[in-house]
Formats: structure tokens, sequence, C-alpha cells
């Protein structure tokens, strides 16, 4: 009986598939269970961090140039435009001037103490997900800027998300609107709370309110400082949607967020120590 | 065939991918070159270089997307085997099949990293989106062509023994003789 030999391709074949599943393997075995980076992941973060900063500035600097551009063709109408909204600015400034004097009364008279308010960072973004299943960004600062995993990162209006790994010098942000996302958060005007969860688009889903809570369309949403993620009174959204369906204890509730996510630039990122557990 | 230019290129366009193109309006900021050299690393490159490639780029596109390490090395080691027993009956290597080609690799990538998501977390809402994904289709068909000329250029002017043998290469032998 003639005996086949095996070919040098087959055996290049068997070892470049048993190679590459071992490799395989050891990404999985490496990965399952763990929560942060490892020393390559990080550096590559680092390094990649820097092409996207520049890209961004270079973005910024187009951008600037054009604007000016744009801003000198319409200065005349625009000057107009501004005068009126300036003279508006300004009679609101005063209404608001009238309403934090009167607020400030109401404090002392309450005798209310003002809580400390954590250390901030501006940041700014330099990243986003290009992918289809998941809402993250990455920002200019790192564990060298005192960024640790869990921060929360808010803007002006309200709650952005969280910090979701660091390396020296960038941070990936996972968004308030990514799936995998939920915030403590609850009803301004009753109190009641819940957990708003992100849905991928621009809007929440506020779960866990029992049918009996009060709930209309234009509540405000803020965060109930639960959980310790979060520090409490933070603008989340302003529910958009009540549906009391026949079965089951609670509310379906859609949330439109407060802050415009395809319109961030800069975010805050509140230094806040042990704001998640790993 | 040096793989660094590859790792230069593969780098570069996920920056751009991750930075400048999220900034344009609409759908033009939705091209995926990134995937498209992914794919013609697979098909062209020898199965070591292209192997260790596919990795590469896993672990980088794990970095700047997504929230599960491992995931995207998975997706693409997934979509390297897949792509290697296909060459075996078809010739995946020849321009007639490279827009199919890459269309399908993209749903499979798409549909597979879509699924370890769901097992990983199954009380998430499904972000899948039949028409964002059909825009992304589109635009890599529309792209997938010109890349893949570009990258063959790119290819041939770092390695004249290779693209002779490309020229030269009979197209009439039995193709299903020299797997790899």
């Amino acid at each position: 009986m003639k005996k086949r030999r095996t070919k040098p391709s087959a055996l290049k074949t068997y070892f470049l598939y048993g190679l590459a599943i071992t490799v395989l393997l050891m990404i999985i075995v490496s990965t399952v269970g763990r929560s942060h980076f490892n020393i390559p992941q990080k550096f590559g973060m680092d390094v990649v961090g820097k092409g996207q900063y520049v890209v961004t500035r270079i973005m910024g600097g187009i951008s600037n140039v054009w604007n000016s551009y744009i801003a000198v063709l319409n200065v005349r109408r625009e000057n107009q435009v501004l005068r009126d909204e300036l003279n508006r600015v300004l009679s609101t400034n005063q209404e608001y001037r009238e309403a934090m004097a009167e607020n400030m009364r109401l404090r002392k008279l309450l005798q209310v103490k003002e809580s400390l308010k954590p250390p901030t960072l501006t940041a700014q973004i330099i990243g986003r997900d290009p992918s289809l299943w998941f809402r993250t960004l990455i920002i200019d600062r790192g564990t060298r800027d005192g960024i640790e995993k869990g921060m929360p990162v808010v803007t002006v209006e309200g709650v952005v998300g969280q910090i979701l790994e660091t390396s020296r010098s960038t941070s990936k942000v996972l968004l308030t609107h990514d799936p995998n996302s939920a915030v403590n958060a609850l009803i301004q005007k009753n109190r009641v709370q819940g957990i708003v969860k992100g849905e991928g688009s621009q809007s929440y889903k506020m779960s866990y309110i029992l049918k009996n809570a009060d709930v209309e369309e234009g509540d405000l949403i803020i965060t109930s400082g639960l959980g310790g993620s979060f520090p409490k009174g933070i603008p989340v959204g302003t529910v958009s949607s009540v549906t009391k369906s026949k079965r089951g204890m609670f509310q379906d509730i859609t949330v439109s967020p407060s802050v415009n996510f395809s319109q961030l630039e800069y975010l805050i990122v509140i230094l806040q120590q042990d704001s998640l557990t790993d | 065939m040096p793989c660094a230019p590859f790792i230069i290129l593969g780098t570069l366009f996920l920056v751009l991918q991750t930075s400048f193109l999220p900034l344009l309006p609409g759908w033009i900021g939705k091209f995926d070159p990134f995937f498209v050299l992914l794919v013609f690393v697979i098909v062209r490159l020898d199965p070591y270089r292209g192997a260790l490639l596919v990795i590469y780029f896993g672990m980088l596109t794990d970095i700047f997307s997504g929230i599960y390490s491992g995931l995207h090395p998975v997706a693409y080691l997934s979509l390297y085997f897949m792509i290697k027993l296909l060459s075996r009956p078809l010739v995946l290597n020849e321009p007639p099949h490279q827009i199919p080609l890459v269309v399908t690799s993209y749903f499979f990538v798409l549909s597979l990293t879509h699924l370890i998501t769901t097992f990983l977390a199954p009380d998430v809402a499904s972000l899948w989106n039949w028409k964002e994904i059909i825009v992304r289709l589109l635009l890599l068909a529309l792209i997938t062509m010109p890349l893949f000329s570009l990258y063959d250029f790119t290819m041939t002017r770092l390695s004249p023994k290779k693209a002779l043998e490309i020229l030269i290469k009979p197209r009439n032998k039995n193709r299903f003789r020299d797997n790899f």
C-alpha cells in the first residue's frame, strides 16, 4: 500500500491555521473578564490619540478660517441682527439678575448651605466611534490630568457620559445614549426615582417609574446622585412621551436628552473620587 | 511585501475615520476605507502577514471603537478564515469579485459584532438599523474598486517583483490546486 506524503503547502496551511487559532484563543482568554486596557492598548490609544488631536486641530483651524470668511461676507447683516439680539439679551439678563438676587435671598432665608462642587476639567473631543453599535468618544485628557475610570462627563446643558477607559493622555467616554449606559435619575417635580437608559438614538428610556406616579411631557429629569457615579441635580433631559400600557407595573417614558450629542465639542470632566467601582 | 506601509495606512485611515470623517455632514462621513484595506490585506497579502495585520487592525479598532476588548480581533479573524475558506472554491482575487466580497464581508462583520454584543449584553436595546447599514454598504461598493486599485498600486510600487508576478501569472491554470 502506497503511503501518501503530506505536501509542504498543506503543512504550511495547517501551521498557519494553528498559529491563528492560538492567537485567537490567546486574545479571547486575555480579554474575558478584563475591565482595563493592557499596556499595548494604552500605548496604541496614546499614539493614535496624538494623530486624532492633530487632525482635529487642523480641522478646527480650517473651520475657523472658513467661518471668519463667511463672517466677513455677512458682517453688515449680522451686525444689525446682533444689535437687536444684544438688546433682547440685555433685557433678559436684567430679569435673570433679579431672579438670581431673589434666589440668593431665599437661600439665606432657608439657610441652605451650598455644597462644594468637586474640581472639574475641560476636555476637547478628538475622536468619535465610527461603529454602528456603540456610542463613545475620545477626549484629549488622560491619567496625567487626573482622570480615572468612571468619572462623570457633562456639559453646561447636562449629562454626557462616563469615562470608560484611560491612557496617559487620552480617555474614552461612554455616552449616555449608548444602550450599555444607565444613569440613576429622578423627576424633578415629584422626586420619583428611576433609571435612564440609552437607546442609541437621540432619546433615552426612563425605567421603573410606577403607573401611579404623576409624569407629564416636559417634566425635567435630573441625576439622583444615587450610586455615586453622578453628582445630584445635573439635567439629563425632558420627558417627551409617556405611555401607560395595560400590562405591567411601570410606565413607558421616553426622555429627550438635554445635550445634543452630534454637536459636542468641549466637555467637562468632574474629577470626583471613587466615582465607579470596578 | 513589508507590512509597515499597510500598518501606517491602516492607522492613518482609522485616525481620519474617528476624527475627520465624523465632522462631515450626512452620508459623506460614513465612508470606510479602513475596512476595504482590511479585506485587501486578507485577499492580497500572503497568509502570515495577512493574519498578523488583521490582528493588529482588530486590536487598533478595539481601542477606538466599542466597549468590549477583543471584539474586533475576533470579528476580523473570523472574516479572515471565512475569506480564506471561500478562496478555495472561488477566485476572490479577481476584480469582478471585489465589490461583492467587500460588501458581504462588511455585512458579515457587522452581523457578527452585533451578535456578540447582543450575547454579552442581552438586556440592552438593539441598534440594528437597515437604512444606516444599506447606506454604508452602498458607500463601500462605491469606493471598493478605486481603493483596491490604489492599494494594488501601493503594493506594486513597493514590490516590483510581486507586480511582475501578478502581470505574468497565467489566468487559465487550475485554480483549485494552489490554495493560499
